[in-house]
């Protein structure tokens, strides 16, 4: 004779939920280098925060958890593995997010005093001082380069 | 990278304010050539492969790159009269400042006399 958890209990399901779960965790972790290389440059905001890649790493997260609670106790293996790999996948786009992208600061110059003169060589050779900009805001992004 | 781009995008907005952009890199002459060409940016991009120019802005990232100096990320605004007004220096590489922040920090710089 079965309980009604049991008549209403389908793993087919379940798994679908798992799965579903771990692709969108994914998804969200892979679509930040979308947004960091490909469109860093309209979407700079998001870029910023990865907020839209945590909303859906948190959904995708939600949904593998749903699927290993709403999957009777002596199934759970399948569910519980692919929730793991999600929470992996989690925790190392954290990682990579604040820790291996993170750098030392540094101070810059100091606000409210004369900027430093300088005489580079711009993209066509030709040197460009300080002083050929003066009597218009001027803003010096520094950047890390190609190397 | 993206933040060069992304200024590219609102240079019109930058020029519509009298400002200037510039950008600083270690990176060689001819490197910074091919970004213009290729990334069709319509700004200078100065090379300062020595770092004076990147220490004397106290910026230099020491063995930032398989033990090379380079440039830590960071944004100046310079007035008209060549005064610091502004900066944003980056805990994360990821995180730059956004046009809308450098437009409005432009906004913010003091009417000019």
């Amino acid at each position: 004779m079965q309980t009604t958890s049991e008549r209403t209990y389908r793993p087919g399901a379940r798994l679908g939920l798992a799965l579903a779960g771990l692709l969108l965790g994914i998804a969200g972790v892979v679509g930040y280098f979308v947004l960091l290389f490909r469109l860093g440059a309209s979407l700079p905001g998001l870029r910023n925060s990865a907020l839209l890649n945590w909303m859906v790493v948190a959904l995708g997260l939600a949904l593998s958890g749903l699927a290993v609670t709403r999957t009777a106790a002596g199934r759970r293996t399948i569910p519980s593995v692919l929730l793991g790999f999600n929470v992996v996948a989690a925790g190392l786009f954290a990682f990579f997010l604040y820790g291996m992208l993170a750098v030392p600061p540094a101070d810059g110059p100091a606000v409210g005093v004369p900027a430093p003169d300088f005489a580079l060589s711009d993209q066509t050779g030709k040197t460009v001082r300080l002083a050929d900009f003066l009597g218009a805001p001027l803003l010096l992004v520094f950047y890390r380069g190609h190397w | 990278m993206s933040e060069l781009q992304g200024l590219q995008l609102n240079l019109a907005e930058l020029r519509a304010r009298g400002a200037a952009v510039a950008g600083v890199v270690v990176d060689p002459v001819a490197t910074n050539a091919a970004l213009v060409r290729d990334a069709g940016i319509g700004f200078p991009i100065l090379s300062d492969p020595d770092l004076q120019v990147i220490d004397a802005y106290g910026l230099r990232h020491v063995a930032a790159h398989e033990g090379r100096d380079i440039a830590h990320s960071a944004s100046v605004l310079v007035d008209r009269e060549g005064v610091v007004r502004w900066t944003f220096v980056t805990r994360n590489v990821r995180v730059r400042p956004t046009p809308h922040d450098v437009l409005a920090a432009i906004d913010a710089l003091p009417a000019q006399h």
